[in-house]
């Protein structure tokens, strides 16, 4: 902003009279005030630039370039080309943005009627929501190795209480790919909701305790049942915490990792019904050794994070955030 | 004395029962099933984690309490993972990466805050572009680079990447930003350099910032398994979430030993939650990430 | 600390010092040979849940030097590591080097392609006192070396196992005849079948067949073999064909999915045995490609298992063979000076019964030569003692493909197959066009 931004930075000197004198500690001051800085900044910076900056570059640089045993030779697109035209990608694209919506679009509704009532409650809100908030601190290994035992066909905790109370033909979970609400990617998205939903809850909670009471109590005046209330005026006002909660939560939803190899490894088993699309940029850098697709994979990955990103901040949340606040 | 209670109960409440009390015991009761359902996965697995029996087969009806209840996996599970080595192991890193990340995140974010200087927007600019870089798109130069450096394998590859990011910059930055100047300017004129200035007045006011980011790079560090699987191949060097991820895929036929080591892995962050969880949950909700 | 590091670095120069006074002293007559040897435990350590002593690789050398007086045997152990610090790099660099004559060589094949290792199969022609004791492996480990397309330059010195396991109890309980010692696939199936239902004695839903649904490719490869299906080579150049896509696979996928009807519904998910084995409680019959070298020691410890849990070949094709390789490869570098005394210590180090001991008391792996019965008697009274102990013979040669894309996109389809969302032919069709995708990138 400031054309000169050192000049600016020692007008509190200029009137101390010391023996020294004006000038000399004008000067000093003015060294002081730019190196001060450089030297507050090289470490983290080069930290940064050795550490993000060159193996971004080395991703890129990677995904035009083809390994040999002579050395690295420039392959133009042809990485590209393979990897949009390689079905294993686009269905482990389609997954994770399958499992990303299926994800959303139960959490959201979900965690709004639970922060609802968390909201209006009067006794032991405080409790609940340390429980519900309580999977978000446990690490996604852990609670994949939980659900692995949960989701168990044969003898896991779901199907042994629906065996319980009288079902016989039970649900396969992890033993099965199908498109189906009974499958392996039900079963993640089960996952998903139960660990994500305390963390909704709480955001959707701060939302709801920044509309302004009176808006309720005008509508009360107006002969509105709670319900309605809820309808005509919460819903509405929430909406910045919904844009909110859906860019992060697409942006998660699209790096997700940890839980979907812990319960299939990085070939997404079974027949890649849980691949990710970080899990496939694994797989094909660390078990085929393909590290050009595997770099052209991590850019297109970057791309479409770009996008989620400029779309949130552009379109909705440059406005949203300033309303938050 | 419970009798007495629940007959006299009635009588008391009756008088006083709000308007509402059928939605606030609707409210409640659907607010505690979905409580159980949070906690119930988490009880399970430590029941199981007790059984000796459950190591060879599960009972086909769900058990909330073993018949054998003993500490045997446990002892198992220690005696295949080095655990007392893994969470040392992730102590150290986690410990080493936070302070790093909130030092230089604080400096920087004082410079970019406070300081007046050539190139500073272009230089806020590379910090901020950090923000949109994922992790997974870098991973694997990354990890070629760590190992034509010799880095693999040691404790440098878990902590030197994660020791400076754009995030806490830009929260530093913001948070330092809110301090008046008159203040810097006052310690400034009684001669104070400016890393003091940094040190003794800056970071004192940043405290719940500094909290905030603590407790996140303390989660995000904790249960990251995608880095350290990549980095680190010997059991010496394992962090706890890591050790975990691999047990669990090694002793799969093991679901009490299995189960044991999980419950080892989450129980102290799950302590330590219980203990700080007003400002765990404050710090994810005001910075809008999770961990 | 730094007056200790001094310390310790002057001592340990004083031991070092010392130890080549010594060696140069004592190994005037004697020939040196240095064997690379990988993951071995460096020192004794014990088990804390077996209190099972693990022996250190010293042991190794001690046995070796006793049985030899003539060579000094120098034992370079490693561990297995990982990318930049694993046995790969390391062993690449060694024989750059010529730091070893002899070498635990897991990639031994692409070597052998380079020239670097020695045929064997010469050393045997040459060696009067020859005596084969690893049975048809010598035959099924040849591949191709520049000197001789069907070279052999490697012998196995210790292995995994895969054997058919089978419940003796459950065969009883239906009275059904116990399983043969080298089981057809027509013999499994109308026995699997037999043994899925209820169960006379104890009224449990018991199951026929069993499969790791993770790793059902190795099932389901050596069921193939068994039907004679091949699944391609490596030329001279060094490039693989792999053909998948055949009418003899075929047939083995249906008959995989076929027999997946009798197993547990969750088996696909799995990767272990099934809920229940080696304990009262088990209900699962058959379980081909048993992984036997995980569950040796609880049979070991427990002679009333031994006679529950029984062992089987594993299927057999037509060439005689059968059942994934797990092989560890003993290879002998073309660079080696005293391939005399090379030849003497190889000998010895895969065939003798106290370096098989040895393997198996230090990391659990099972012998591969004949020897195993008198190194590991505790293991040759089992009921089934000589499938165990002779299995490894009659394995399959190793997969080169054995981790990397093609096994990943065989068992990807496999899963799909078994799942029903593919069928058969669909399977075997996208496993081979992601297999001749990936085939295409290689150099």
């Amino acid at each position: 902003m400031t054309r000169e931004p050192g000049s600016a930075s020692f007008p509190a000197g200029s009137g101390y009279s010391t023996s020294e004198g004006p000038m000399r500690r004008a000067f000093s001051s003015l060294t002081r005030g730019v190196w001060v800085w450089y030297t507050f900044l090289l470490p983290p910076l080069l930290l940064i630039l050795v550490f993000v900056g060159y193996p971004t570059l080395l991703a890129f640089r990677q995904s035009f370039y083809t390994r040999t045993p002579e050395g690295q030779v420039f392959a133009g697109t042809y990485h590209f080309e393979r990897l949009l035209t390689n079905s294993i990608f686009w269905g482990a694209l389609g997954n994770t943005i399958l499992l990303g919506l299926a994800f959303l679009a139960i959490v959201i509704p979900l965690a709004t009627i639970f922060a609802s009532m968390l909201n209006r409650v009067r006794h032991g809100a405080t409790p609940l929501k340390v429980i519900y908030f309580l999977p978000q601190l446990t690490s996604s290994v852990a609670i994949a190795i939980m659900f692995h035992y949960v989701f168990q066909p044969d003898w896991g905790l779901l199907n042994g209480g629906l065996r319980s109370i009288g079902l016989s033909e039970v649900p396969l979970w992890l033993a099965d790919p199908r498109f189906n609400l009974t499958g392996s990617r039900a079963a993640v998205t089960v996952l998903a909701v139960w660990a994500g939903l305390g963390y909704f809850i709480i955001v959707t909670l701060a939302g709801l305790q920044s509309i302004p009471a009176d808006l309720y109590d005008a509508a009360a005046i107006d002969g509105a049942t709670p319900l309605q209330a809820w309808f005509t005026i919460t819903l509405p006002s929430l909406r910045p915490t919904f844009i909110f909660l859906i860019m992060t939560g697409t942006i998660d939803a699209l790096s997700r990792f940890g839980d979907l190899w812990t319960l299939g490894g990085p070939g997404g088993a079974p027949a890649r019904s849980l691949q990710s699309i970080v899990m496939y940029m694994f797989q094909t850098g660390f078990e085929s050794n393909d590290f050009s697709l595997s770099a052209a994979t991590a850019v297109v990955f970057f791309l479409i994070v770009l996008g989620v990103t400029i779309i949130a901040f552009w379109g909705f949340l440059r406005k949203e955030f300033k309303a938050m606040k | 004395m419970t009798e007495t209670a629940l007959t006299a109960k009635p009588a008391t409440t009756q008088r006083r029962l709000p308007a509402d009390w059928r939605s606030q015991a609707t409210m409640s009761v659907m607010l505690v099933i979905g409580a159980a359902a949070m906690v119930l996965p988490f009880w399970w697995m430590f029941a199981t984690s007790l059984s000796r029996k459950a190591n060879v087969s599960m009972p086909r009806t769900p058990s909330f309490w073993p018949a054998d209840p003993s500490f045997f996996n446990y002892q198992v599970a220690t005696a295949n993972l080095p655990i007392v080595q893994l969470y040392a192991n992730s102590l150290l890193v986690v410990g080493v990466t936070t302070i790093g990340y909130l030092f230089f995140s604080a400096l920087a974010g004082y410079a970019f805050a406070k300081g007046r200087f050539p190139g500073k927007s272009v230089l806020f600019i590379i910090f901020l572009a950090t923000l949109f870089i994922p992790f997974e798109t870098r991973m694997i130069p990354l990890y070629l680079m760590m190992s034509d450096l010799g880095l693999t394998n040691t404790y440098w590859a878990l902590i030197l990447p994660f020791l400076a990011g754009g995030f806490g910059t830009f929260l530093m930055r913001q948070t330092i930003a809110s301090i008046p100047d008159e203040l810097l300017e006052a310690a400034r004129i009684d001669g104070a350099s400016e890393f003091r200035i940094f040190w003794q007045i800056v970071l004192p006011l940043c405290k719940p910032t500094l909290a905030t980011l603590a407790i996140l790079n303390v989660i995000w560090r904790w249960n990251d398994v995608l880095w350290p699987l990549l980095v680190t191949s010997k059991r010496e060097l394992f962090t706890v979430t890591q050790g975990l991820a691999l047990a669990g895929r090694t002793q799969g036929i093991y679901t009490g030993v299995a189960l044991a080591t999980a419950v080892m892995a989450i129980l102290p962050v799950i302590v330590a939650y219980l203990v700080l969880q007003r400002y765990v949950i404050r710090s994810v909700v005001s910075s809008g990430v999770k961990g | 600390m730094k007056p200790l590091s001094r310390r310790l670095l002057f001592l340990s120069t004083a031991i070092v010092t010392s130890l080549f006074a010594g060696v140069a002293l004592q190994a005037q007559d004697k020939v040196p040979v240095s064997v690379l040897m990988i993951g071995y435990p460096d020192q004794d350590s014990t088990d804390a849940v077996t209190g099972v002593v693990s022996p250190g690789i010293g042991h190794l050398e001690e046995a070796f030097e006793a049985a030899n007086p003539g060579i000094d045997l120098q034992i370079i152990n490693i561990p297995w590591g990982e990318g930049a610090t694993g046995y790969a790099p390391k062993t690449e660099a060694m024989i750059q080097g010529n730091e070893a004559c002899l070498y635990e060589m897991p990639g031994a094949a692409a070597f052998a392609r380079r020239g670097a290792l020695v045929d064997l199969s010469k050393l045997i022609e040459a060696d009067s006192s020859f005596v084969n004791l690893w049975g048809p492996a010598l035959t099924t480990l040849r591949i191709w070396g520049p000197d001789n397309p069907q070279g052999l330059y490697f012998i196995p010195n210790n292995t995994g196992e895969r054997v058919i396991h089978w419940d003796a109890t459950l065969f009883d309980h239906y009275g059904v005849e116990p399983l043969s010692k080298n089981p057809t696939l027509d013999e499994i199936a109308e026995k699997a079948k037999l043994l899925t239902g209820t169960d006379p004695v104890t009224g449990e839903q018991t199951y026929g067949y069993y499969y790791q649904g993770k790793y059902a490719v190795w099932q389901f490869l050596s069921i193939a073999h068994a039907m004679g299906a091949n699944w391609g080579s490596v030329g001279a150049d060094g490039k693989m064909t792999i053909e998948w896509n055949t009418p003899t696979y075929l047939k083995a996928l249906e008959w995989f999915v076929d027999m997946a009807k009798y197993a547990p519904e969750g088996a696909l998910a799995s990767d272990g045995m099934p809920q229940g084995f080696l304990s009262d409680d088990n209900v699962v019959a058959i379980i081909p490609e048993g992984e036997q070298g995980y569950f040796i020691q609880p049979l070991i410890a427990n002679p009333d298992l031994q006679a529950r849990y029984r062992s089987s070949f594993n299927l057999r094709g037509p060439d005689g063979v059968g059942g994934v390789s797990t092989i560890s490869p003993l290879a002998m570098a073309a660079s080696c000076e005293n391939k005399d005394a090379a030849w003497t210590a190889l000998k010895w180090l895969a065939g003798s019964a106290d370096a098989e001991r040895y393997y198996f008391e230090s990391n659990g792996r099972i012998p591969t030569s004949s020897a195993g019965a008198e190194a590991l008697p505790q293991i040759a009274s089992f009921p089934d003692g000589d499938v165990v102990l002779t299995q490894p013979q009659f394995a399959e040669a190793p997969y080169p493909w054995a981790a990397a894309q093609p096994r990943w996109a065989m068992q990807t389809a496999l899963e799909g197959a078994l799942a029903g969302t593919l069928t058969p032919a669909q399977a075997l069709e996208q496993a081979q066009a992601e297999t001749d995708a990936w085939l295409a990138e290689q150099q």
